[in-house]
């Protein structure tokens, strides 16, 4: 009987083995090979164009001699030779599964919005396509980021999976699935503008490449004349950010993504001199002795709106920094304004709010798209 | 059970004003030494009041608006807990019972999950996330110290009533996963350091009510000395010597559940001290009699505390969360009592 059963198994397993051995020695190309970059201020991404299709490199953002993923992105339906070590996808896609907020957007602005057929975490999608699709059952809500529903996966079946990677972490169970994962390492890029060319990838992806081409030459435009605005100015007021949780005040790291923006509205930074590109946890004390002095404090809210009595209620020793006796507090409620949705793919958004705090004589027709002042 | 060389009371005064002597010499070095160097001639005139120079204004915040309430607060929480840990040893007659295992601490996190991670912003925008999260874990721990006590009337047994509270402890737990799972990145984040446990986000007017309390539980703590004495014993013994058995073991159930309340509350559900200070006092005193352990449990609860609070600021760039120094101070004591448990004084 145990024999009878194995040899039909052997069989298969030998053809299917001589089968793909065939397909590969046909089409194999070797991986190295070279096209027109599509790409050149992201530091993670490099995007060619090698002639009827396109190699995706995403850098590993923990080891940068390393190669994360490599795609081959090829035009649906065309014939053309595999390239070794590289993972394909089918473009434009038609199905795709997003799981942040952040794509959702911008794939939505590059009028692509169609292509989504399912989304995690939709709770804290604010997109009114996407809300829309969830409600009405047009779009597959797989569940949370961290332990989608497999079977939803499954069932909606997308082309491709959008997902950010985190070290040492994978992607559970729907990695076993034959479904590519596009690495969205963008969020370890170390400049804005370098983040904001990962759109170039997304609208490749999803078969709207010069319309991200011309987003990102228009964001990239916009940054660079909101900096120009206040390259020439004198003062550079000193900047606080965050506040306090539980006693431990996150402060980003002075080689951070976001100082780098608060640098480019004509700020200083109290730990300007601080190497790290992650974030600081520290103490009060630390905080203060730097900070005290502070001509302005940035800080963001989740779910109420930060007052200076919140400020107070919170850690009573808030009131004795200068901005906020000076009251040049900033806010802004992320539950309810995009600020986190739009930035990575607008920074010249968030800047245009920067420079219009730090440099009202620099601001000539700006005006404030996500901050208040606090009351 | 072997006994080691006995010692007089006299030399356990002794050790007990040393330790009295290193808990104020800690808190002195709180005081001197932070994540800010500030010379300790002016730290001495800030505190005595004798800096009005404008120029040390900073320095005057971060010693009397900061240090000045983090130091103290490590004191009272260590010896609160330290003293909930021994009263659970005694009262359940194990070795193993802390503050945490009756579920009191899990309840004030399920309290604190509910705020930072269910409730509508307008509660935090009302009353600050800190006071929400304060008021949080006083009624998640409120409601859970009634549930026990409620259980301890019907169960008489107390290895039964012990499986109970660690019952009710997982139950709190699955919901705060449940909470967890949910929540919005913010929340989890904010919830995920307040359990790491924090001297940090306290102010003078918070340890204006956190003082107080502690100070309440840690005197009606020395009034039952007696009776802890009598339940170590053992249940029977101890209704000889004519306890209220079920009504000593309800009040001491409430008192060292509302010690650990209070230190939840106001720094975070910090591990390990309510369980090895109580082992350090009988190693040190070489005594289960809780007259001396009692002194003995709050003085090292203080002193293990306020270490740990000198260790969490001393590096350079960052600070260290409390809840990831005591099981490097509490693992290898914890361990050391277990392969020795026969030479630590369990009985008189």
């Amino acid at each position: 009987m145990r024999h009878r059963l194995h040899i039909p198994h052997l069989s298969v397993l030998s053809c299917m083995f001589l089968l793909l051995a065939a397909c590969g020695d046909r089409n194999d190309a070797t991986a190295d090979v070279s096209g027109t970059p599509l790409t050149d201020t992201a530091k993670l991404l490099s995007i060619t164009d090698n002639g009827g299709y396109y190699i995706v490199k995403i850098t590993d953002p923990w080891d940068t001699a390393k190669i994360l993923h490599s795609y081959q992105l090829v035009p649906r339906g065309e014939d053309v030779p595999r390239v070794v070590g590289t993972t394909k996808v089918e473009i434009p896609l038609k199905k795709s599964l997003v799981y942040s907020a952040v794509y959702t957007g911008i794939i939505d602005e590059m009028g692509a919005a169609k292509a989504i057929t399912a989304v995690a975490d939709a709770e804290y999608i604010n997109n009114p396509y996407v809300r829309k699709g969830v409600a009405d059952g047009s779009i597959t809500d797989v569940g949370s980021t961290m332990a989608p529903v497999v079977e939803k996966v499954v069932a909606a079946s997308p082309d491709a999976i959008l997902a950010s990677p985190f070290q040492n972490a994978g992607y559970g169970a729907v990695s076993q699935l034959d479904v590519p994962i596009i690495e969205m390492a963008d969020y370890m890029e170390t400049t804005p503008l370098g983040r904001a060319e990962w759109i170039k990838l997304i609208g490749l992806l999803y078969g709207r490449y010069n319309v991200a081409d011309s987003i990102y030459n228009a964001v990239s435009d916009a940054y660079n004349d909101m900096k120009r605005r206040v390259a020439d100015v004198e003062s550079h007021p000193k900047v606080l950010t965050e506040t306090m949780i539980n006693g431990v005040w996150n402060v980003p790291g002075g080689r951070s993504y976001k100082v780098r923006m608060l640098q480019d509205a004509g700020a200083s930074y109290p730990w300007a001199d601080d190497m790290s590109a992650g974030s600081l946890d520290m103490d009060f004390s630390r905080v203060f002795e730097r900070a005290s002095d502070a001509d302005y404090w940035i800080a963001t809210s989740y779910g109420y709106p930060m007052t200076r009595a919140t400020l107070v209620a919170d850690y009573r020793p808030n009131e004795r920094f200068k901005a906020f006796k000076n009251g040049n507090i900033y806010t802004c409620d992320t539950s309810v304004t995009p600020l986190f949705d739009e930035f990575p793919f607008h920074p010249e958004r968030l800047l245009n709010d920067y420079v219009v705090i730090f440099h009202p004589e620099a601001a000539d027709g700006l005006t404030l798209n996500y901050f208040h002042k606090i009351n | 059970m072997t006994v080691d060389r006995p010692i007089s009371d006299r030399y356990r005064t002794v050790l007990l004003i040393a330790l009295g002597l290193l808990t104020a010499m800690l808190w002195l070095a709180c005081m001197l030494f932070g994540s800010v160097d500030i010379p300790a001639d002016r730290v001495a005139a800030i505190v005595l009041g004798q800096s009005n120079d404008a120029s040390e204004e900073t320095w005057r915040t971060i010693i009397l608006m900061s240090r000045l309430p983090s130091a103290t607060t490590a004191m009272f929480a260590g010896m609160a807990l330290a003293l909930a840990g021994l009263q659970m040893q005694t009262t359940f007659n194990n070795p193993l019972a802390g503050p945490s295992i009756l579920g009191v601490s899990t309840g004030a996190s399920l309290g604190v999950a509910v705020v930072m991670l269910a409730a509508s912003g307008a509660v935090m925008g009302y009353l600050g996330v800190a006071t929400a999260s304060i008021i949080g874990a006083f009624l998640g721990a409120g409601v859970i110290l009634l549930l026990l006590l409620g259980f301890s009337r019907i169960v008489r047994s107390t290895a039964m009533l012990l499986i109970v509270g660690i019952i009710i402890g997982y139950l709190a737990s699955s919901l705060i996963s449940l909470l967890n799972f949910f929540a919005t990145q913010e929340g989890v984040h904010s919830f995920v350091i307040w359990g790491m446990g924090s001297f940090g986000g306290m102010t003078l007017e918070r340890l204006g009510i956190f003082a107080p309390l502690c100070l309440l539980g840690i005197i009606a703590s020395f009034m039952y000395v007696k009776p802890l004495d009598a339940m170590l014993l053992g249940e029977n013994y101890a209704r000889n010597l004519g306890v209220n058995v079920s009504r000593t073991r309800n009040a001491l159930l409430l008192l060292s559940g509302a010690l650990t309340a209070v230190v939840t509350a106001f720094c975070g559900p910090i591990g390990f001290i309510g369980l090895i200070v109580p082992h350090i006092a009988r190693l040190l005193l070489r005594t289960s009699s809780h007259i001396w352990i009692l002194g003995g449990t709050a003085l090292c609860g203080s002193a293990i505390m306020l270490l740990c609070q000198l260790i969490s600021v001393m590096p350079r760039s960052s600070i260290i969360p409390i809840n990831a120094i005591t099981p490097i101070i509490g693992a290898p004591i914890i361990i050391y009592i277990i392969v020795n448990r026969n030479k630590i004084f369990y009985l008189r």
